[in-house]
């Protein structure tokens, strides 16, 4: 999230404090300063007061008592109020007195006074004149100055002149005649013009410090804190939307801000390293998983998901899903050319790619041999030979490979260390156990038959159904399968009950082994038929030999009784008949097998034939054939038709 | 199919070992291995263990080599399917079958 410019900047809170701060010490220092003015300019008259105090008496010792204050007329006291006059002008106050006090304190005697104002100096040549009282009262700073203590601190009091300070010093007459009080008059105004002159220097040099002072603070605050704080913010903002940073934060210094600059720096760079390792973890794991979905897909090339085969007498359902990406089991369908299925179901040990390269092994072989031999357990014994042989790791897979006859409802299997197969309705088979394939040589398979009556449903399953587990860890289990299948009416309804039971059982556990189901369910028993037009050759036998052998579905007793009949009528035909060709046409059921051999020789109805009776003597030149296809056979019919001998020979299985 | 014969003979004892099917294509074989027969052999044993099929014209021959043999024809080692053509036939009343 990039966030703009605080709200606050720390420079602003911090500016707003200082000044507070200094404005309260500005004003304090002000306050000190006034008091301290005051005081001094107090200590200031007061000290002139001592000095126009001194310089009186030196007036005093020049002459005498009566000399100068015999009258207010005499030059001498004239020349004596002048001096005043001029100490006053000198020293730049108001006024000045002098004056005796009674013994009682009660009143003032004057003596002498002078103003620096002339109106003023007036007034008190005509009323503070030479023997003037005055009964104000006598202040305690007047005492304390007739005592030789002379205050620093003036006693104020208004006139119709204005608002005066006054300090008092004592003063000794001449001829003993005791102690006058010199008074000196401070106008308010001027007074305080002082002062205030004085503090306003004062308070301009000190807020002029402080504001230069917080400045210069906030300068400082400003280049050494906030600019490098907002670089590193910037720096942060700028790695967090790339992801790396463009160039290293450049805070050379020995403080906090350079201990986090330090820290951000070696934080990016182990941050980056860490998301390069990241990047390439993840590169990997893209190149792997892009293998391993080419590998999925060419697994569901071969083993889809699902298939569905209908054919004539059956109906089989497999479906798969895998734990992993790719998985280990697998299933197989193949429609064999004479209208048979075969059917594999198998678990590969282990999961994933290994089990998945292992799967295609066996998997390729168990096609190949099923295909070409029909034989489950021959299948089963020759791939595990293959494998065995050269098997590393020890790999292995259980399996179960069936073959199923829709003529006959004959389900031959072979179980290689699998899970027994379940029969809806009447439960599990424990079919021969068998070993699993890839451990030893010569395992020993065989096979199995179980018939498989219309309406019958087999199902084959890898462990992963039984075993699948509930967030419980419970396990499916077979009693479970059992109850999946109850009511189920095809192959696909028998694998969908399953895997939806399952499903609904594991619930939210993580599915962790492959599903792998294959399902056939017989429907009403097909007939298998064959035909063939061949010359009247010994050779075209062979053909028709090969596939009775199929149409008996290992039967030895009724192929050696059909091959022989055949042979007797095909023997007859060539020998005798003089046909161009023999057509053969086989129609296998569940129950009978019926052999068509139509010829276009000349019309010979072997039935009707009285040569059965010959003695042993003549045998060596035949008769005995029609006999033997006579006994081979169940039933035997012969018919001139369309200009060919047709013998229909019906044999019971 | 085709059918091999293979022929060891003991003193004036000749032993046919028979092994394959004994049919149109292979009667011809018999036929011939009879033929070679010269008037040393006195005995003619047919071992049939090997042969899995019989037909008329097997028979056939069979019969040929009794009345060659004057009867002095044994057989042994008889499969049942082999055995049940003969029996068909009518043959095992007459012949030496063992």
């Amino acid at each position: 999230m990039a966030r703009g410019k605080p709200h606050r900047s720390i420079l602003t809170s911090f500016a707003i404090r200082t000044m507070l701060a200094f404005l309260v010490a500005g004003t304090l220092s002000v306050l000190f300063a006034y008091a301290r003015s005051i005081i001094s300019f107090n200590d200031y008259w007061s000290m002139t007061t001592e000095q126009i105090a001194v310089q009186l008496d030196d007036v005093f010792q020049a002459g005498t008592y009566d000399e100068l204050f015999s009258s207010s007329d005499s030059t001498t006291y004239k020349k004596f109020r002048k001096a005043l006059k001029d100490l006053v002008v000198f020293y730049d106050v108001d006024c000045g007195y002098l004056y005796t006090i009674n013994p009682e304190r009660t009143q003032r005697t004057f003596l002498l006074s002078a103003s620096s104002n002339e109106q003023e100096d007036v007034f008190l040549r005509s009323e503070r004149n030479l023997g003037a009282v005055s009964t104000t009262p006598i202040n305690s700073a007047e005492l304390l100055a007739l005592a030789g203590n002379g205050s620093n601190w003036p006693e104020s009091s208004d006139s119709e002149f204005g608002k005066h300070f006054s300090w008092y010093r004592r003063v000794e007459l001449p001829d003993n005649k005791g102690y006058a009080i010199i008074g000196v008059d401070q106008d308010a105004l001027v007074y305080y013009s002082f002062i205030d002159e004085d503090i306003w220097r004062f308070a301009t040099i000190i807020y002029l410090f402080l504001v230069c002072t917080a400045a210069a603070e906030i300068i400082l605050l400003k280049r050494n804190v906030v600019k490098p704080i907002q670089e590193v913010t910037s720096h942060m903002r700028a790695f967090a939307v790339d992801g790396f940073a463009k160039d290293r934060l450049r805070i050379n210094r020995r403080d906090e801000i350079g201990e986090i600059a330090l820290t951000f720096n070696q934080m990016t760079m182990d941050i980056e390293q860490s998301v390069r390792r990241i990047e390439e973890m993840t590169e990997e794991r893209v190149a792997t998983l892009t293998e391993l979905q080419v590998a999925k897909r060419i697994q569901q090339g071969q083993v889809p998901a699902s298939k569905h085969v209908e054919g004539m007498g059956y109906e089989v359902y497999a479906s798969t899903r895998t734990a992993r990406i790719v998985g280990g089991d697998f299933y197989d369908v193949m429609e064999l050319e004479d209208g048979k299925i075969a059917l594999v179901n198998a678990d590969v040990s282990g999961k994933g790619i290994s089990a998945a390269l292992f799967m295609f092994m066996i998997m390729t072989l168990l096609r190949e041999k099923l295909e070409k031999k029909k034989d489950p357990a021959l299948a089963l014994n020759e791939a595990n030979d293959v494998v065995a042989r050269n098997n590393p790791e020890n790999m292995f897979a259980t399996a179960i490979a069936a073959v199923f006859d829709p003529v006959t409802g004959i389900l031959t299997f072979a179980n290689a260390g699998h899970m027994p197969p379940l029969v809806v309705g009447s439960g599990f088979i424990q079919p021969d156990p068998g070993i699993a394939l890839g451990f030893f040589e010569d395992a020993g398979i065989v096979n199995e038959t179980l018939v498989l009556n219309p309406g019958d449903c087999i199902v084959f399953y890898t462990d992963g159904v039984t075993e699948a587990n509930n967030p419980q860890h419970q396990f499916f289990g077979e009693e479970r399968l059992l109850q999946a299948v109850e009511n189920v009416h095809s192959a696909q309804d028998a694998i969908e009950a399953i895997v939806s039971a399952v499903d609904a059982f594991t619930g939210e556990a993580e599915q962790f082994d492959d599903l792998t189901l294959v399902s056939l369910f017989a429907l009403e028993r097909s007939e298998r038929v064959w035909k063939a037009t061949v010359e009247p050759q010994p050779a075209a036998l062979a053909e028709a030999r090969q596939k009775l052998e199929e149409f008996c579905g290992g039967d030895n007793e009724l192929f050696n009784r059909v091959m022989l009949a055949c042979d007797e009528g095909f023997t007859n035909v060539m020998s005798y008949s003089g046909a161009t060709f023999t057509e053969f046409e086989f129609t296998r059921t569940d129950s009978q097998l019926v052999v068509r051999m139509a010829d276009d020789g000349m019309p010979f109805d072997p039935l009707t034939y009285e040569g059965g009776n010959l003695e042993f003597e003549d045998l060596e030149f035949g008769g005995m054939g029609i006999s033997l296809i006579k006994q081979s056979c169940d039933e035997v019919a012969y018919a001139h038709d369309d200009g060919k001998n047709v013998l229909k020979m019906t044999f019971f299985v | 199919m085709g059918m091999t014969i293979a022929t060891t003979t003991n003193d004036t004892i000749t032993t046919f070992a028979l092994d394959g099917w004994l049919d149109t294509t292979g009667a011809p074989q018999l036929a011939e291995a009879l033929n070679k027969l010269d008037e040393s052999c006195t005995e003619l044993v047919l071992d049939l263990e090997n042969l899995e099929y019989i037909s008329s014209a097997g028979l056939r021959q069979v019969v040929s080599a009794y009345k060659k043999m004057k009867g002095n024809v044994a057989m042994r080692n008889v499969r049942p399917e082999v055995k049940q053509v003969f029996h068909m036939a009518g043959l095992d009343k007459r012949l030496n079958i063992s």
